[in-house]
């Protein structure tokens, strides 16, 4: 039975066949959330996209003002901010789709009281929109390494895997953040605090290998780690190529995630409302 | 004729009532299974019980039922808001909904980019509403004002376009919801005849309604819900005339039950609305009819409660809310006026109270406020829709007893 002939109403919704058809028939849902979502952003601010970029941009002069001498070192040649900036861009991506998505549902609270449509949309058009902000981010990425005189490379064509993993990864925790957030208001006020102490344990303002050897494996559990280290590989050829343990690790700890995420979103998102 | 459109079997929905004012949430279920400290277990309740029924494909059913009778349940389970508890419900065909419209609207995008939005939250496909665009906007009378932010639109027009975009989705199955609260008197009778149309076409409607008259015009069946449980299923009469008798019976023994033997020995003959609905800004005016055995002095209070149960306007009386009426025995008439401002176009409920020391009974009157707008320039020259107010112009000095009602536009 597809979506415009009828459905089936049961206690608990899980992941079939009929889920599946019915994002196929929402899936346009996704494209005018976020369509919506820029939109209104830009009519009602007065510098609109910078602000998206001024965000990673002091974040950087920060870093190079307290940490450059710290970690020079650690980076060879390249300049401290590019490295930094490189590393933000990345983070920034993951932190905003990882705290829109935990807080879709209280954005969309009201609108779910009254309309049914999948309930994963939600945090999904939050948290791919933010791809959306990477993009307008990454502009000053480019005017950053054509100041500095650092050379593009052809593996940034490959940024788009990590990309993918990153997405997933926070897909899949904001969505399971998100539903537990329905029942307890905890989650909103840990989220802001869970994602700055993310980003320290992870390599954004610092390279992998400030980390002691011994440490690293546990370390690359955070699947960022894995994924900074491979995206800042990418594009500006530092550090080890990505075709290791850790990136292997990313990868699959980001999979897991994001199926998690969604199955676990999938079975209470029937009765979201009644608690939002 | 034999097929269903829509099957429920079982249905069923328990709700938490959580304790008010404590410790809330994880917090609370923490302390209660490390702390030691007791606290009163959450109750639960049915909102709906084991509702069971089958809706033949061009049926227009109607929900009575009173207050929290489940009525509202049955339709987000219905309409996959909320999933049921227990129990499963079964589709067929394409659904509308016209429950709270305006769903979806964000305020800061344009009326023409809220259509597009709102009609693919419905479910409508980008060509659908391409096709349609012309007439969501013509049927909402909304031509030129299209280009201009939701924001600045009044109630009634957002009430409007969202309404339009609603009545145009194609649904095989469409459920409803009190949705003639919206826009004037000419908005509604359109509403009401497009409603018709789709009727007399063999939709399936599923119709919530306070309104009796509505009801007994428009259903082929009717199905009355009392606590979450399906009580009767049959005509619309039978239903609407047992209906009746419950609200009549409930008020009876309310009656009986009233510690007061002036409460005991009166009945209320009729209570009665002058306007079922009322234009925003007029006068609720009210005719209670009572017939009592013996003369006493009655204490008389009126309020007015939203569509949620919620008292949102008290009239004020001689004494706080109370007001001392002397009955004689036999028939009474009582008149109560209650200037209303309330906020929204929608539907209310008066409640009228009778007392006599600790014994209270009530009645309760639905009603519906309706939006009168006028047109007017704002600074930058263009027309805005503000609530109108009856206004009287009397003249002091002059002829005597002129009266001049103000009309104007623009």
């Amino acid at each position: 039975m597809s979506v415009s002939t009828g459905y089936e109403v049961k206690p608990t919704s899980l992941l079939s066949r009929e889920f599946i058809k019915e994002i196929w028939f929402f899936r346009r849902l996704i494209g005018l959330f976020i369509w919506r979502d820029i939109i209104v952003r830009y009519k009602n601010t007065l510098i609109g996209a910078a602000w998206y970029v001024l965000q990673p941009l002091a974040m950087m002069l920060v870093f190079t003002l307290f940490f450059g001498g710290i970690f020079k070192r650690y980076i060879g040649d390249l300049p401290y901010p590019v490295f930094a900036y490189a590393g933000l861009l990345l983070w920034q991506l993951f932190s905003r789709s990882l705290s829109l998505g935990s807080t879709s549902l209280i954005y969309f609270g009201p609108m779910l009281g009254k309309v049914y449509f999948p309930r994963v949309i939600a945090p999904a058009s939050f948290v791919i929109g933010t791809l959306f902000d990477f993009l307008i981010t990454s502009v000053l990425m480019v005017f950053l390494m054509m100041f500095f005189g650092v050379e593009g490379r052809w593996t940034t064509l490959l940024v788009p895997i990590v990309l993918v993993f990153t997405l997933m990864f926070s897909m899949g925790c904001g969505s399971i953040l998100a539903a537990v957030d329905a029942r307890y208001r905890d989650i909103r006020h840990a989220v802001p605090l869970l994602v700055q102490v993310w980003m320290f344990c992870t390599p954004v303002m610092y390279p992998i290998s400030y980390i002691p050897e011994k440490w690293r494996l546990l370390y690359s559990i955070n699947p960022m780690v894995g994924l900074t280290e491979a995206f800042r590989w990418m594009i500006l050829g530092v550090g080890d190529p990505p075709a290791t343990l850790t990136l292997a690790l990313s990868a699959t700890v980001s999979v897991t995630m994001f199926v998690a995420g969604v199955l676990f979103f999938q079975k209470v998102q029937g009765t979201l409302v009644d608690t939002l | 004729m034999d097929e269903y459109a829509i099957r429920a079997s079982g249905l069923g929905k328990q709700y938490r009532l959580r304790d008010v004012g404590g410790m809330s949430g994880l917090a609370a279920r923490l302390a209660r299974r490390f702390g030691g400290r007791r606290e009163a277990p959450a109750t639960h309740f049915w909102a709906l019980d084991d509702v069971s029924f089958e809706i033949k494909k061009g049926e227009v059913v109607g929900i009575l039922g009173h207050n929290g009778a489940g009525k509202s349940t049955l339709l987000k389970i219905l309409t996959r808001i909320t999933n049921p508890t227990v129990g499963s419900a079964s589709v067929r065909g394409r659904v509308g909904m016209l429950l709270e419209v305006g769903t979806g609207f964000h305020e800061d995008l344009t009326g023409h980019e809220n259509v597009y939005l709102g009609g693919a939250i419905l479910g409508m496909t980008r060509a659908e509403i391409r096709e349609k665009y012309d007439d969501i906007v013509a049927f909402a009378e909304m031509d030129g004002f299209m280009d201009l932010a939701v924001r600045h639109y009044s109630s009634g027009m957002k009430l409007r376009l969202a309404l339009s975009v609603a009545i145009h989705l194609d649904a095989e199955v469409i459920f409803l919801d009190e949705i003639w609260a919206v826009g004037d008197h000419a908005f509604q009778l359109k509403t009401w005849h497009r409603i018709e149309e789709l009727i007399a076409s063999g939709r399936t409607f599923v119709i919530v309604a306070h309104n009796l008259e509505t009801i007994g015009r428009l259903c082929t069946r009717c199905l009355l819900l009392d606590h979450g449980r399906l009580t009767m299923d049959g005509t619309p009469a039978e239903v609407i005339a047992q209906y009746r008798l419950e609200l009549r019976q409930r008020s009876r023994s309310q009656r009986a039950m009233a510690d007061s033997p002036l409460l005991q020995s009166i009945d209320i003959a009729g209570t009665q609305l002058m306007a079922e609905n009322l234009p925003m800004g007029d006068s609720l005016d009210c005719r209670v009819t009572l017939m009592a055995q013996r003369p006493g002095n009655l204490q008389m209070a009126a309020m007015v409660r939203d569509n949620w149960g919620k008292v949102i306007a008290v009239g004020e009386g001689e004494h706080g809310r109370w007001t001392q009426v002397p009955v004689g025995a036999g028939r009474n008439q009582l008149r109560c006026q209650l200037p209303i401002a309330l906020p929204a176009c929608g539907s209310y409920e008066l409640v009228v109270q009778f007392a006599e020391g600790d014994a209270v009974i009530t009645t309760e009157l639905p009603f519906t406020v309706v939006e009168r707008e006028m047109l007017v320039k704002d600074d930058q020259g263009q027309d805005q829709a503000v609530p109108a107010l009856p206004m009287v112009w009397e003249i002091d000095e002059g002829v005597q007893g002129a009266t001049v009602r103000l009309v104007t536009s623009g």
